[in-house]
């Protein structure tokens, strides 16, 4: 490994990987698998299989898939907001397109700050934004960590506002003993490459509202496509060993990264099921060199490092209304603290020691490495 | 003309898109598309979109006035134009990641056409989609 900061790509040397290592899920299902659900068959109610192993999955009453995520979002928020009223409440840092894909459906985003520790929505970060004009809360999971959706739910009840939630990050888990995909009026799902399950593309929507359920089956063209559903049954099939493999990692992770001094990684809870896909840690104030030359020096390593939810939301210049709050402490606080660690299918073991030894080895060396890197 | 379900060819095209683990959009797959249907029906930009819908819902919110057409199949759907502006606002909008030239756009969303749908459209008009 790294004997010197001379041996760092970033001052030249080869780097660790000779191909990327990125955060992106990519998981491979079996191809005959696939290819049994895609062209072995003269079944044609596929996608009434899937939605129907999807509910099972989540343990709610419908599901229906949609072409992809972001339109499973846009259609969930059309069908649970209330009307007369426009703004729906969302975190300053999530998931970039979320206030765009607000825009889409007309509705106007109203966003609120974060909870420093559960790095998402929380009842006390949402309440000071509910005003008359509140048609929907809209609560984008968080990576790793789960919302604490139930009292979430009875906060929204209580103020007679519906809630859905994006829990695309969550992809499979638990919230107090209860199968994320039941919570709230509607809880949306992506099967792109990227996340749990890997359909190629595409999106779903778990509900226990017959109401809402009817509102998104009525909708046409938006359909998710043949392939995608056949992808999609093939990783489903594949999920539990996935979640299998993923644990053991985080637990490497986890073993190497507790070494090391200014990194403070975002652990899964023990007592709820996780599908542990995702590896967060926050950079501390031990560590020697900033969050931006740490993700350039790993780039170069082809080591595919990402900030969390960067920039937030409430930076961005907007070409439609938007309603913001007078500050967003912990958002504004916390943007240049969190990196999300190579996982999924194309990071093996080894490479997940070898990227904790680097790590160790930027530690070690910090004054050094921080010095060349101003200098040059 | 749609191709038939039981084909060899899809069998044998997937095997090459799982082997390669081509599962993000926008990659060898569309990109071929693309070029093969700006050389087929003459114009300077084709770009790929998930379905029609979508296409047309792009379309709606470029904040100017759109010139070209939307080639539509079963998997997806293709928008043609020659104006390189336009073709960027759209490529923008359908994704900003990927998009090879950043332009500033009203908004983005989710129009992306998989590996999965663009090789279905190259083997329905005969395309061999290693070549």
């Amino acid at each position: 490994m790294k004997s010197t900061t001379n041996n760092l790509a970033v001052f030249g040397a080869e780097p660790v990987f000779d191909t990327i290592r990125s955060c992106s899920n990519l998981v491979r299902p079996d191809i005959e698998t696939f290819l049994k659900y895609f062209v072995g068959s003269t079944r044609t109610d596929w996608r009434v299989y899937l939605e129907h192993k999807l509910s099972e999955l989540h343990d709610t009453k419908y599901c229906v898939m949609f072409c992809n995520g972001l339109w499973a979002l846009i259609h969930s928020i059309k069908a649970t907001a209330c009307a007369g009223k426009h703004e729906v409440i969302i975190p300053a840092m999530t998931y970039r397109r979320l206030d765009d894909a607000v825009a889409w459906t007309g509705f106007t985003p109203h966003f609120c700050d974060i909870d420093k520790k559960m790095l998402g929505v929380t009842v006390n970060t949402i309440a000071p934004c509910i005003n008359e004009h509140t048609a929907l809360i809209l609560v984008p999971q968080p990576i790793v960590n789960v919302c604490d959706m139930s009292y979430l739910c009875h906060f929204a009840k209580h103020h007679n506002i519906p809630i859905i939630f994006d829990s695309v990050e969550v992809g499979f888990g638990q919230s107090n003993g209860k199968m994320v995909g039941g919570f709230g009026e509607a809880e949306v799902f992506s099967v792109h490459a990227s996340k749990l399950l890997n359909g190629f593309e595409g999106g779903y929507v778990t509900t226990n509202n017959f109401r809402v359920y009817a509102a998104l089956r009525e909708i046409a063209e938006f359909e998710m496509h043949e392939a995608h559903i056949a992808m999609t049954l093939a990783s489903l099939e594949d999920l539990s060993d996935q979640i299998g493999c993923n644990k053991t990692k985080y637990a490497t992770y986890v073993k190497n990264l507790d070494m090391i001094p200014g990194i403070t990684q975002v652990k899964y809870s023990e007592k709820q099921l996780r599908s542990f896909k995702s590896i967060l840690v926050k950079l501390n104030e031990l560590w020697p060199i900033s969050r931006e030359q740490t993700i350039d020096l790993m780039h170069k390593e082809n080591m595919l490092v990402r900030p969390y939810y960067y920039p937030p939301l409430t930076w961005k210049k907007h070409s439609y209304a938007v309603v913001k709050e007078k500050a967003y402490l912990v958002a504004d606080q916390i943007t240049m603290e969190y990196l999300l660690l190579p996982s999924g299918e194309c990071v093996s073991h080894r490479d997940v020691q070898d990227i904790c030894e680097l790590l160790l080895f930027i530690q070690e060396h910090g004054d050094e490495i921080k010095k060349r890197l101003e200098s040059d | 003309m749609r191709l038939k379900k039981d084909s060899k060819v899809i069998e044998t095209a997937f095997r090459e898109i799982f082997s390669r683990q081509w599962y993000t959009n926008q990659g060898p797959m569309a990109q071929k598309l693309e070029v093969y249907m700006q050389e087929t029906h003459g114009v300077k930009h084709a770009i790929a979109i998930a379905n029609e819908k979508i296409a047309r819902l792009i379309i709606e919110r470029l904040d100017e006035a759109f010139s070209g057409d939307i080639y539509s199949t079963d998997h997806g759907a293709i928008v043609l134009t020659d104006n390189e502006q336009i073709a960027n606002k759209i490529r923008n909008i359908r994704s900003s990641y990927g998009a090879p030239v950043k332009v500033n756009v009203p908004i983005t969303g989710n129009g992306r056409m998989s590996e999965a749908q663009a090789v279905l459209i190259l083997l329905e008009h005969h395309i061999n989609h290693m070549e």
